[in-house]
C-alpha cells in the first residue's frame, strides 16, 4: 500500500471532505466551512487529499491534510505563514509512511514561495514522529496554565456530592477567592467590549514592540475573522466546546493599550485565547484581574491559559496564581531549505492560545 | 536456520526488549504490532533505526506502511525483499 495525494478542490470536493472532517473530528464542521477555509483574511486555505495508490483517484479519500495560512509578525515585518490543521488519517491507514508523505506535502506552499513559513502544533509526543523521521525538532513548546476558583468541582469529582462535603467545599472556595490581592494599574481602565475590531487595534498591532517575537497579527481584519465573523462564534468555541466568546480592553485615557479575548465554557471553565498589548507588564496584569472578576461573577470554577515557555505571558501567569499544567502543543517550523530564512534562532515564539487553535 | 526465521528471531528479541506491551503479550509471528498498540510511531522510529542497522538496509518514507510493519512475519518478509534488491543491485 502507497499513497497517492492530491490537492483539494474547495469547490468540487467540498462534501467530501466535510465528510472526512466530521468522521475525524466530530460535528459543526459544515457551519464553519467557507469561514475556516474560505473567508480567512490570509487567504485561502490548501488541503490535499491521501488515496489507496491501489484503488483509483476517485475512491474516497483516506487522509487529509491542510494548510490554513495565517498573517503573522515576525519581528516588526508582516509576514504570511501557514499553520498546519486538519491531520486525518483513516484508521486503517495510520502508520508512520503515510503520515511523513502527508507531512511533507505541507511544506510545499512554502518551497513554492506562497508561505514564509509553515508551522504545526503536535499536541503529544506521538505527534512528534513525523518530524524526527524528518529531522526536524520543536521551536517551542506551549503549556497550559490553569487558576482555579471554586474547589467544588474537584471535590465532587474526588469525593462526590454528599451534604458532608457542603463545609469543605464553602471553606475551600473561601481560601481560593482570598489568596491573592489585586494589582491595580494606573488610570488603566478594563471595560467590556462587543463591537467589531476597528482601526485602533491595526494602531495597536503595529504599537507592541515586537522586535523580537514570533507572533499572530492582531490587525482588525483578523480579529473580525476569528471572533466576529465565526458562524458560530456565539455559542461555540473554534474547539467545539459550548459558551460565550467575551472581550476586554484595556484603556488610558480612552486609549487602546491591550485586550484581552476569552471564552467562558458552559461547563464553567473560562479559556483565555489571546491577551495582547504594549507595556505588557503593567496591562497584562490588569486584563487578567479583568478576566478573573468577570468569571467569577460568572460562577466559574477554573481559568485556563497557554502560552509558550519563551513568551512574556507566562511570567504574568505564575504571579497571578496560576499554575503549570501540561504540556498542550510542541511547535515545530518548516522554512525554505533555499533562500533567506524568514527569522532566525534569536527571535522568540511568542505563542498564546489563538497562534495554536484553528 | 532459515533466513527469514533467523530475521523473525531477530526482530522479536528486539521488540520484546524494547516494548514494554509486548513482554505483556504472548507475541506470535502473527501478532499486529501496529494496531494492537505494541508499537506507536515513535516506537516505529525506534523499529525503523534497529533494522535499517541490524540488516544494513534504507527504509524509505513510502515503505513504513502498516502492511510491512504490521508483524514480525511482515517486518521479516519485508527485510528479506529488501535484502535481496540490494543483492540484485550490488551484483
Amino acid at each position: 500500500m502507497s499513497l497517492a495525494i492530491r490537492r483539494v478542490s474547495l469547490e468540487q470536493d467540498r462534501e467530501e471532505m466535510i465528510a472526512l472532517l466530521i468522521r475525524n473530528f466530530g460535528p459543526i464542521q459544515e457551519e464553519r466551512f467557507a469561514w475556516r477555509h474560505i473567508e480567512n483574511p490570509a487567504g485561502v486555505c490548501w488541503s490535499w487529499f491521501a488515496f489507496d495508490s491501489n484503488g483509483s483517484l476517485h475512491k474516497a479519500p483516506v487522509a487529509l491534510v491542510t494548510v490554513f495560512p495565517r498573517n503573522m509578525r515576525v519581528g516588526r515585518k508582516r509576514v504570511r505563514g501557514g499553520q498546519v490543521g486538519e491531520f486525518a488519517v483513516d484508521a486503517t491507514y495510520r502508520s508512520l509512511g503515510p503520515a511523513v508523505q502527508l507531512q511533507k506535502i505541507t511544506f510545499s506552499p512554502v518551497d513554492s514561495g506562497d508561505l514564509a513559513f509553515c508551522y504545526d502544533c503536535t499536541p503529544h509526543d506521538r505527534g512528534m514522529s513525523t518530524f524526527v523521521r524528518l529531522g526536524m525538532r520543536p521551536n517551542c513548546r506551549v503549556n497550559r496554565y490553569a487558576l482555579p476558583l471554586r474547589c467544588d468541582p474537584y471535590v465532587a469529582r474526588k469525593l462526590g456530592t454528599g451534604a458532608w462535603t457542603k463545609p469543605l467545599v464553602a471553606a475551600g472556595n473561601v481560601l481560593l477567592r482570598a489568596r491573592r490581592a489585586k494589582r491595580g494599574a494606573a488610570e488603566l481602565e478594563i471595560q467590556e467590549f462587543q463591537s467589531p475590531f476597528g482601526e485602533e487595534f491595526d494602531q495597536l498591532d503595529d504599537a507592541v514592540p515586537s522586535t523580537e517575537l514570533i507572533r499572530a497579527s492582531r490587525a482588525a481584519q483578523d480579529l473580525n475573522w476569528r471572533y466576529r465573523a465565526d458562524p458560530m462564534s456565539e455559542n461555540t468555541s473554534a474547539s467545539g466546546a459550548s459558551g460565550t466568546y467575551h472581550t476586554l480592553v484595556a484603556r488610558r485615557h480612552g486609549e487602546l493599550m491591550a485586550f484581552s479575548v476569552f471564552f467562558v465554557q458552559s461547563d464553567g471553565i473560562t479559556s483565555i485565547v489571546d491577551i495582547f498589548g504594549r507595556e505588557f507588564s503593567e496591562t497584562g496584569p490588569a486584563l487578567l484581574d479583568g478576566v478573573i472578576d468577570m468569571s467569577k461573577k460568572l460562577n466559574v470554577s477554573s481559568i485556563y491559559a497557554c502560552c509558550s515557555e519563551q513568551g512574556e505571558l507566562m511570567p504574568l501567569l505564575l504571579r497571578a496564581g496560576f499554575r503549570e499544567r501540561e504540556r498542550t502543543a510542541r511547535v515545530v517550523a518548516y522554512t525554505r531549505k533555499n533562500g533567506p530564512k524568514p527569522f532566525d534562532a534569536d527571535l522568540r515564539w511568542s505563542f498564546t492560545q489563538v497562534e495554536v487553535m484553528l | 536456520m532459515h533466513d527469514t526465521e533467523r530475521r523473525s528471531q531477530a526482530i522479536r528479541s528486539y521488540i520484546v526488549k524494547q516494548f514494554p506491551v509486548a513482554r505483556k503479550e504472548s507475541l506470535r509471528d502473527d501478532t499486529q504490532l501496529l494496531t494492537s498498540g505494541i508499537v506507536d510511531s515513535l516506537g516505529m522510529l525506534d523499529l525503523v533505526r534497529f533494522l535499517e542497522e541490524s540488516f544494513m538496509i534504507q527504509i524509505s518514507d513510502e515503505e513504513l506502511t502498516p502492511e510491512n510493519f504490521a508483524s514480525i512475519a511482515c517486518l521479516a518478509t519485508f527485510v528479506g525483499q529488501k535484502k535481496s534488491e540490494f543483492e540484485v543491485a550490488a551484483r
